[in-house]
């Protein structure tokens, strides 16, 4: 069984400027993958190039096992993707749009469709034109979920949304989970961090990490460390313990690859004077903010 | 239902007013079409301005909206960008191209055709014999311009893209006509592959691309392969081929030629010709031929001339062949060459005594099937000319209409030996010889119609007077004497047949250019004297 998502060394340039670096990149079966990272670290480049709409650089990419240069046509019956810039045919009802599309897949749901429409209120005779943009994602998301599809690619879906358009969003992601690999982008961490199993971080173009959220939470620990009598940071201090700080008697750092042996055993070795040790979990967002901030110190 | 079919049918719902528009303008022009060939003067002096207005810009409107309507459809589901929602639809490219093309089909060729047929049944000719080349017709102006328009849809978001885009191609094809005013051509010298070549990437290019460009998307690319392919077709043929002119014109002694051909005395002229205006960046030059023993029932065509100049000084100029367009008829005595000098250069060497040695490419065509036809007093169906009548003003002229192209035809009207009362106008400095006028249409590709909208070409049997030599003694105003048809007059048609091409040499020794140069550009009081002598080879 194929990767519903792999990459191989993934490189897309524009000009002289690196959008995606070589990126190596596993989605699993029925993962709801987010991909994060600021405004700008290459997270729609990636998803345009998976979605075959700008060729790639160098490297390789498949979706669900074909290459990702070659997705097109009906290769789309199986794949639902929505983005916050794409272009949908403002011209057109919101219900002759949801009717033109059904004779293109065939797995198109009848009964799921209407379901879609009722969950999202949508009205089937207003002109897309005058659909505030909640209204346009929430066609846009229906549209991509009224056929089953094996892949949900969501490039930035919750832009600017209010919370409770987003909960509904989120609810019908949920809701479709069961039957399909999700795979979002966002820079919105507090969002991601409530549904998403699996999360990469992009960082100008680079994937930092790609792992399982309850893995990621598990290994970054906040430590802090009470020092009798207070003494210079040593050196050199592991490379996985990111922004250490003394003040006074105390020493702080993030370990980012934290096992309660292992990190004792460390702590004992260079803080001979360690009084007390405390292991704090991190958010997601706090576990980002460490991150960005070392790959803004190298 | 099948995937074009429900893209076609969304286009339709999507585009009915562009639809109707066009649908509106082609009805206009059928009706300007129907009543082209049912005018009476009386139409023509009442509704002349509405009726003129109509046939010159309904055509055009009609044409751009077929373009609004092309760029519209194809770019509804545009090809260019990345933000495209259908691009990640389960649209497949072939069933897509075929929707817009078969919207094509139907909304536009499918009325035209049925227009087509109509003129051609209310034109009185026979749908069925004619059938076979109103598809071919197809092939000419409607394909050219659904191919182009297509193609530039495709590569193009939108339509100020498309304007841009239509724009650059005026830019290159400005561009190409001032390379090609700076070569020297003559019509037909390049070698039959090199048109083919050109007519291959230009063509070839807007045909594949677009294609491509539906397959994968690949705008970019696409676009330059089209800019290079044009690009190297426009450099192409603005290759002189010089010496395949001289390989297909083979050079003959003066006496094989089937006309012969002298330089008369040329009026030395005393003043200071150099009175041409400053902005005008050419010099015309005039070089008048005197023609004799042209055979009967023919006719020597002036293809093309090469002048060469070479000065005491041991230079030597010369600009090339360059095309000419002139007939020579028996009775002929009198033929003025014209050749473009840039302005900088006549101007360099105009009062120096030259050495001209002139080069004329020349072909020979034969009269076979020879008839004659009675002109009758109404409108009448010939053979060969299709329907014809007598212009409704008196003239020297018979308005005949055919489907798909004018017939090839030599004509000639003994003018004098008619009733039919001519023109006369005087003085005039070009005096024609009102003894016999001939008409001349060279042959075509007769398998291939004519490009245009209309299967049915109108078209003119022009009798043109023969120009003849002024008596120099002859103080008297000269007499300029036009031939007009009447009913009952009797005019000898016949078919031309191609014999061959052949090349001869004239020399005029001692010659200043600016003795050459086209009275119209001279002081109309500039004094001219005779000139000593001058001999053809």
């Amino acid at each position: 069984m194929h990767q519903p998502i792999h990459t191989q060394q993934l490189t897309k340039h524009f000009g002289r400027i690196t959008a995606v670096d070589g990126i190596n990149l596993d989605v699993p079966e029925g993962a709801l993958y987010a991909l994060v990272g600021q405004n700008g670290a290459g997270k729609t480049t990636t998803i345009k190039v998976l979605m075959n709409l700008i060729p790639a650089t160098q490297g390789s990419a498949t979706i669900l096992g074909t290459d990702s240069r070659n997705i097109r046509g009906k290769s789309y019956a199986q794949i639902g993707y929505v983005s916050e810039n794409q272009e949908i045919p403002e011209w057109m009802k919101v219900g002759s749009l949801l009717e033109y599309l059904r004779d293109f897949y065939p797995t198109w749901d009848p009964a799921l469709e209407q379901s879609l429409v009722k969950q999202f209120d949508l009205h089937l005779d207003r002109k897309i034109k005058a659909l505030s943009r909640g209204m346009k994602m929430k066609l846009a998301l229906a549209s991509a979920l009224a056929f089953h599809p094996r892949l949900i690619v969501l490039d930035e879906p919750f832009g600017g949304l209010d919370p409770l358009v987003r909960d509904q969003l989120i609810e019908s992601l949920l809701e479709r989970a069961a039957e399909s690999t999700v795979f979002i982008s966002s820079h919105d961490l507090a969002e991601i961090e409530s549904f998403s199993s699996h999360v990469g971080y992009l960082e100008s173009g680079k994937l930092l990490f790609s792992e399982e959220m309850s893995s990621l939470t598990t290994r970054f620990r906040e430590v802090e460390i009470l020092t009798d009598p207070p003494l210079p940071l040593p050196s050199p201090l592991p490379a996985t313990w990111l922004h250490p700080k003394s003040s006074g008697a105390v020493v702080r750092f993030i370990d980012s690859r934290f096992d309660d042996q292992n990190t004792r055993t460390d702590i004992q070795r260079l803080f001979a004077n360690a009084k007390d040790v405390q292991f704090r979990a991190l958010s997601l967002r706090a576990i980002f903010l460490a991150m960005a901030r070392k790959s803004g110190e190298v | 239902m099948i995937q074009f079919l429900h893209i076609f049918k969304k286009d339709v719902r999507r585009h009915w007013p562009e639809i109707l528009i066009s649908l509106a303008l082609l009805v206009l022009y059928t009706r300007h079409e129907l009543h082209l060939w049912q005018l009476s003067p009386e139409y023509y002096s009442i509704s002349s301005f509405f009726f003129d207005f109509s046939g010159r810009y309904i055509p055009f409107f009609l044409v751009l909206s077929w373009i609004f309507l092309i760029l519209r459809v194809v770019q509804g589901e545009t090809l260019v960008g990345d933000r495209q929602w259908w691009v990640t639809k389960p649209y497949v490219w072939w069933e897509l191209l075929l929707s817009k093309l078969f919207f094509l089909f139907v909304v536009i060729w499918i009325p035209l055709f049925n227009v087509q047929l109509l003129l051609l049944v209310h034109a009185r000719f026979p749908i069925l014999p004619n059938l076979g080349r109103l598809f071919l017709i197809q092939f000419t102006f409607p394909l050219v311009l659904f191919v182009s328009a297509v193609a530039l849809a495709s590569l193009t978001r939108n339509l100020p893209q498309a304007l841009l885009g239509i724009g650059i191609l005026v830019i290159v094809l400005i561009i190409g006509l001032s390379l090609g005013s700076l070569s020297t051509h003559m019509m037909g010298d390049s070698p039959p592959f090199m048109d083919s070549l050109e007519l291959l990437l230009v063509f070839g290019s807007i045909v594949l691309m677009p294609i491509w460009q539906f397959a994968r998307r690949r705008t970019g690319a696409s676009r330059i392969t089209i800019a290079a392919s044009v690009g190297t077709a426009t450099l192409l043929s603005l290759i002189p081929f010089a010496s395949r002119v001289e390989q297909s014109y083979p050079l003959l002694a003066t006496k094989d030629s089937p006309a012969q051909f002298t330089i008369p005395p040329i009026a030395e002229s005393l003043g200071n010709p150099s009175g041409i205006p400053d902005f005008i960046s050419d010099t015309l030059l005039s070089i008048p031929v005197n023609v004799s023993e042209v055979a009967p029932d023919s006719v020597v065509l002036i293809d093309g001339m090469k002048l060469t100049a070479d000065s005491t000084d041991d230079s030597h100029w010369t600009r090339g062949w360059v095309s000419e367009y002139r007939q020579v008829w028996p009775g002929t005595q009198r033929q003025t060459l014209s050749y473009v000098v840039k302005r900088k250069k006549y101007e360099e060497i105009k009062a120096k005594p030259l050495n001209l040695h002139i080069q004329l490419a020349l072909s020979e065509y034969e009269e076979v099937q020879a008839r004659t036809l009675i002109l009758p007093t109404a409108a009448f169906r010939d053979s060969d000319l299709g329907i014809c009548r007598p212009a409704f003003i008196r003239s020297q002229s018979l308005e005949c209409r055919k489907p798909f192209h004018s017939p090839a035809y030599m004509g000639r009207f003994d003018a004098p030996h008619s009733s039919c009362e001519p023109l006369r106008r005087f003085p005039n400095e070009y005096p024609s010889n009102l003894d016999v006028a001939y008409a001349w249409a060279p042959p075509t590709d007769e398998i291939f119609p004519d490009p245009g909208l209309n299967p049915i070409v109108d078209y003119q049997v022009i009798f043109n007077p023969i120009p003849r030599i002024p008596d120099p003694n002859s103080t008297a105003p000269v007499e300029y004497s036009i031939p007009t048809l009447c009913p009952g007059a009797e005019i000898r048609l016949g078919r031309p047949v191609f014999k061959r091409h052949f090349r001869i040499e004239l020399e005029l020794p001692a010659i200043r250019l600016q003795d050459l140069v086209e009275r119209a550009t001279l002081p109309s009081a500039l004094p001219l004297r005779r000139r000593a002598s001058s001999r053809g080879v």
